[in-house]
């Protein structure tokens, strides 16, 4: 009697083994993908060419040991091109650590980003703190660059961004849900990095401003740096004001920024920056001399520069720093306000008010 | 007297039994020369008699002395006798005289239950020396002893001790109730004992601990608890108790509040490591790659190309090795244990990695889990923490992460259910309800 | 004692996430879901306040010995089959909605089943134990699981991610607008933590004093804030309505720097695992005693030594059911009675209110039926 029902014990756990395992697919049955590029092929019948770069495993990490390869397959749209793709590699394609997806520019102004970014919201296994950012000219060449300092496969990209790595002041961040929150929000529109190669590295210093689906501006490193500054209140950055025979150089440590509409009919923007910071070069003595003096004309030359940035993007039409959004906010989103909105923004004023607090002369000799 | 326990024992070749006479009296004495000490009865009877010759005087004495026992039923003489008592027939009277030898003499030092600066004495096999150690540190008139002596083969002495004050009497009638219960068959030790009053076989965790030092008991009996003590056995049960004593150390009554607080955390963290780590990491490999961060992705995803077979494979692998390991260097002789040590360490370490066997990450999972193992402070607790493990591993194997987390719901779920002798087992802030429960009582 | 209480109060609260409603509220988020927070925070704590008040009259009696003491039987019969129905419901809902959630985000490639069967199995176990059991499984989880779920909370409250315009934007034209009953309906779930005492007031004991109701409203308020603006504030006030798994989506939007998980998604699915299981456990556990005093011979007990078997039977069906449930229905349908849910439950719960203001009266007036019996229930069930 006991026997037999050790028997039944044993078969039933062999019978449960069986079962399991049929979900199970092991870490080296699967290809992670570390970055993806989607750009536009001429081909009208599969416009969309995605580029994947798939890291290799290997047990030693060390620098420059980073192995991985690069895919691209030409499909009609993105889906099915990543489904091509899967058929050309032998493992299970895995998006779960993919944090970089590079748009290529010509996508962008053909197609727009509406398609792409349909798929990468679809995808549960794409995070939504991945680094969205435009590939300048095409994303093949971003993704096909392997830097050789890399030690994991695609780290050297995604250092690139946020505070994760370098803290690279023209380095705009934009996460895929702050993404497709401008995409969406009345009164905000999207900004994207723009990432190229250059030597053997990424260069990501410029910034391109979205409509709601194509591009309409971008921005130069310099000018990118004072939409960080007055736009994000990115700290870590570089005030510059031209002075012979050399330039003198604040580096900030602190900004904050502050939106602020005023005037109904006519309204004036008004963006409060305020910056902390100490010389990093200077001639010798300027500061003791005349500290307020300097305080105030670097802050009248940013106030300068960002004004002249703020104009050009409003002449392009977009609103990448949510003044729309902020007049809404204010007028409790009333009825026709929106469109009062987008007859006022053409003409709105800007007024940018820096307060530059230099905290020493940065001498420690 | 003589031929009706002859008539029981038979003759066995280490019993004496003679007739002794001074001259002016007679007297049978029968006893195991081995049990008994030879200097008490020397003291206690053979001078007395041999010198006395006035069998008035004797007689008195053995009236007298409490040493002596009159009055014992016949049928219960060979039991006395094979506890070491001599037995005594004087002028047609028989007298039990209680002659125990005492292989110990003082207390044992602690061995399972290792303390830095706490007491080093612990209990011995002998039930006598074991109450006076109690005694001596929980010295207090409300301390009850009593005796139980079932009815088998062993019939070893069983002492219930409990704070008269504090006790909670349903839970003390429950434990007497079982005491008196116990069922025929050798009862060696005290974890068999303690096995026979949890009742339940197939719990997953012990009702009762298993302690070795004096000053634990003692602060258990403080709560308001009970204990076991059985004769032969230098262990004691304490009872009702819950979840968190046993991941109590006695040191941390007596070293600083901070470091033992951080010690306590430390072994809950390892607890948690040496029950989930090996299905974490099945879980990770086989099912959710992406959870953790990438570098450790790709780390384990290195490590592992050279293994050909699944992860839980793996994981079982070495699992077994490393309780193989374990259990080897347990039973071997001091001497030759360390060389079993050397060696699987050696395997362990390093061959069955290079030989691309498991990964090095696995190596590193099995020696965090042994050596988190090995930091339960109670060994019947981390036996269970032991085989616990493979129930997650089980899991794992099955339905991956979500099934891990389910798992420990359920073995909350387990713990929260269990209940040692009606007092909640894993109950939080309990404590403090308990006591002024009974003050309502 | 009070503590157990406040532990319902405060995992309702965070639990509101798994019921859907944030979702039903943001998608009201134009048309008066704002406005009726203020209603909802009345009516949460005026109920809490009136139950609380009449259970502390009646300690030791769960609610179907109190409609003994009042109704006929087949009255008192037909109420605890509503509230069986209603508790039910509410865990096998809630149940296969996490099952998908769980499914979708850690193995879409598995059957949806073996998540269900999973974490059914764990229910009907968990459910099927003794009151107590049940309320020491509660403390313990919520305890672990509550201080990073907050810290999540929090995380996301100071993220400078969060835009406070879209917050101010729809929170200003909210409150203009005339409040939304749905909404109300759905708010109000976040103040329902009281409504367990229903059951669990047999394990109170006869002492007890309900302190520091005055923190009800507060918590409330905090979870439904919190819970309705944090994913305005990060996917802004259009693309919200975007997403199905709202907060799902917004914890992604977190990040860890230095954790072993980086993304704190998974992080909060985990602890969110344990919390479903406690609602479904807390849900089934109520429904199966209400269903089981519907007997003659029942008496509560709350702590058996062993379990009885009506219990395996009662669970087993509401997990035979919500696999029924899971076969029939999708994610729309699923949120459709997750609304109807909602709605139902609330007028219930204030049709319960009135009927416990009308007993209070009753026993004021000594309409009360079986004194005797109480007394001695009183001091078998509730003894610590």
């Amino acid at each position: 009697m006991i026997r037999h029902r050790t028997l039944l014990r044993c078969l039933c756990l062999t019978l449960l083994l069986a079962l399991g395992g049929c979900q199970m697919k092991d870490i080296d049955k699967r290809y992670f993908v570390v970055s993806a590029g989607f750009d536009y092929s001429d081909n009208p019948a599969a416009p969309y060419r995605v580029t994947l770069r798939l890291a290799l495993p290997s047990s030693k990490v060390e620098e420059g040991g980073a192995m991985s390869v690069v895919q691209t397959a030409d499909a009609a749209s993105i889906a099915e091109a990543v489904r091509h793709l899967k058929s050309t590699v032998d493992k299970e394609l895995e998006f779960g650590h993919c944090r970089e997806f590079i748009l290529g520019r010509k996508l962008i102004e053909k197609d727009g980003i509406d398609n792409s970014l349909q798929w990468l919201s679809r995808r549960r296994d794409i995070q939504s703190v991945s680094n969205v950012m435009v590939g300048d000219p095409d994303a093949y060449s971003v993704v096909n660059l392997k830097p050789k300092s890399e030690r994991y496969p695609g780290n050297s990209l995604f250092l690139s961004f946020g505070n994760e790595g370098t803290e690279a002041a023209n380095t705009v961040t934009t996460y895929l849900f702050d993404l497709y929150r401008r995409v969406y929000e009345t009164g905000l529109d999207p900004v994207l990095p723009v990432a190229n190669v250059f030597r053997d590295a990424y260069k990501i210093d410029r910034a391109a401003v979205l409509d709601k689906d194509k591009t309409r501006l971008f921005l130069d490193p310099d000018e990118t740096l004072l939409f960080n500054m007055t736009a994000f209140g990115v700290d870590n950055t570089i005030l510059v004001l031209p002075d012979k025979p050399l330039n003198i150089v604040l580096a900030a440590t602190h900004t904050t920024s502050k939106i602020n509409l005023k005037g109904g009919e006519d309204p004036v923007a008004v963006v409060n920056v305020s910056i902390e910071g100490f010389l990093e070069q200077s001639p010798p003595h300027l500061l003791e001399k005349d500290w307020g003096g300097l305080e105030r004309k670097m802050g009248k030359h940013f106030s300068e520069e960002a004004e002249r940035m703020l104009y050009k993007i409003r002449d392009a039409g977009v609103d990448p720093y949510g003044f729309g959004l902020h007049y809404l906010a204010d007028h409790h989103n009333a009825k026709g306000r929106w469109e009062k909105w987008k007859r006022l923004y053409p003409e709105i004023r800007f007024e940018v008010r820096a307060n530059v607090s230099i905290q020493g002369s940065g001498l420690i000799r | 007297m003589l031929e009706k326990v002859k008539e029981i024992l038979g003759t066995p070749s280490d019993f004496t039994a003679e007739t002794m006479d001074n001259g002016y009296a007679k007297m049978q004495i029968c006893f195991f020369p081995g049990m008994c000490d030879m200097d008490q009865l020397k003291d206690a009877i053979i001078v007395p008699f041999s010198y006395r010759f006035d069998p008035d005087e004797f007689r008195r004495l053995l009236h007298t002395s409490i040493g002596f026992m009159k009055d014992v039923p016949p049928e219960k003489w060979v039991d006395f006798l094979l506890k070491g008592y001599v037995i005594i027939e004087y002028e047609g009277e028989v007298f039990l005289f209680r002659a125990i030898r005492r292989m110990q003499t003082k207390p044992d030092q602690t061995q399972v239950e290792a303390s830095l600066q706490g007491p080093q004495s612990a209990f011995t096999e002998n039930l006598d020396l074991n109450l006076t150690l109690v005694r001596n540190l929980y010295n207090i008139p409300e301390l009850a002893v009593e005796n139980f002596e079932p009815q088998n083969q062993s019939k070893s002495k069983i002492a219930l001790l409990y704070d008269r004050a504090k006790r909670n009497e349903t839970t003390l009638e429950e434990v007497r109730k079982r005491l008196r219960d116990l069922d025929s068959g050798l009862l060696l030790s005290a974890g068999q004992l303690a096995k026979k009053i949890s009742q339940a076989k197939y719990r997953l965790f012990p009702i009762t601990q298993i302690t070795e030092r004096p000053d634990r008991l003692s602060i258990h009996l403080n709560k308001g608890k009970l204990a076991v003590l059985m004769d032969g056995s230098r262990f004691a049960i304490l009872l009702p108790v819950h979840f968190f004593d046993f991941m109590y150390a006695m040191d941390d009554h007596y070293e600083p509040s901070w470091m033992s607080r951080f010690l306590i955390g430390l072994r809950y963290v390892s607890m948690m490591l040496t029950l989930m780590l090996p299905a974490l990491y099945i879980s990770i490999v086989s099912y959710n790659p992406e959870v953790f961060r990438v570098q450790l992705a790709f780390t384990i995803d290195g490590s592992r190309a050279a293994v050909p077979y699944p992860s839980f494979i793996e994981v079982l692998l070495m699992l077994f090795m490393i309780e193989a390991l374990i259990e080897a260097s347990l039973r071997l002789p001091r001497s030759v244990g360390s060389t079993a040590a050397t060696v699987g360490g050696l395997i362990l370490g390093q061959a069955a990695q290079q030989a691309g066997l498991v990964s090095s990450i696995m190596i590193i999972v099995t020696s965090v889990v042994a050596i988190s193992n090995f930091v339960i402070p109670n060994s019947t607790f981390s036996y269970f923490i032991r085989i616990l493990k493979y129930a997650f591993v089980i899991v794992a194997v099955f339905a991956g992460l979500v099934g891990v987390v389910v798992g420990l719901f359920m073995l909350v779920v387990y713990l929260c259910n269990m209940r040692s002798f009606g007092e909640p087992y894993f109950a939080l802030f309990q404590s403090k309800a308990g006591k002024a429960s009974d003050k309502i009582q | 004692m009070i503590r157990y209480y406040y532990y319902h109060i405060f995992y309702v609260g965070m639990m509101n996430i798994m019921v859907l409603v944030p979702y039903v509220l943001i998608s009201h988020r134009f048309d008066g879901a704002v406005s009726s927070f203020p209603l909802a925070i009345v009516f949460g704590t005026v109920y809490s306040y009136v139950t609380s008040a009449f259970f502390q009259r009646f300690p030791g009696l769960g609610l179907p010995e109190i409609y003994k003491l009042f109704l006929p039987v087949w009255l008192a019969n037909c109420l605890n089959m509503v509230g069986v129905v209603i508790w039910c419901t509410a865990g096998i809902i809630v149940l296969f909605s996490y099952s998908n959630t769980v499914g979708i985000f850690f193995d879409p490639e598995a059957s949806s089943y073996l998540n269900l069967a999973i974490m059914a199995a764990a229910s009907l176990w968990a459910a099927s134990r003794t009151s107590r059991s049940v309320q020491f499984t509660h403390e313990v989880l919520l305890i672990v699981s509550t201080p990073i779920i907050l810290w999540i909370l929090f995380k996301a409250l100071f993220s400078h991610w969060l835009d406070w315009d879209a917050i101010r934007l729809v929170a200003d034209a909210g409150i203009r607008k005339p409040p939304s009953m749905v909404c109300l309906f759905a708010a109000s779930f976040v103040f329902s933590g009281h409504m367990n005492i229903t059951l669990f007031n047999r394990l109170n004991p006869k002492d007890l004093k309900f302190r520091l109701r005055w923190t009800i409203p507060i918590v409330g308020t905090f979870f439904l804030l919190v819970s309705f603006f944090v994913p305005i504030g990060f996917h802004g006030t259009q693309a919200v309505g975007n997403y199905l798994y709202v907060w799902s989506v917004t914890t992604d939007s977190l990040m860890m720097k230095y954790g072993f998980i980086q993304r704190v998604l998974y992080l909060f699915l985990l602890l969110y695992t344990f919390l479903s299981l406690v609602f479904v456990m807390n849900t089934w556990h109520t429904g199966m005693e209400f269903f089981k005093a519907c007997f003659k011979k029942y008496k509560p007990a709350t702590d058996e030594v062993n379990v009885p078997a009506i219990n395996w039977w009662i669970c087993g069906v509401l997990a035979g059911l919500t696999f029924v449930y899971a076969y029939f229905t999708n994610d729309i349908f699923n949120r459709v009675a997750a609304e109807l849910w909602l709605v139902t439950r609330f007028i219930i719960e204030s049709i319960l209110i009135v009927l416990l203001l009308v007993f209070l009266v009753m026993k004021k007036k000594g309409y009360m039926k079986r004194i005797d019996d109480q007394h001695e229930r009183r001091s078998g069930g509730a003894s610590r």
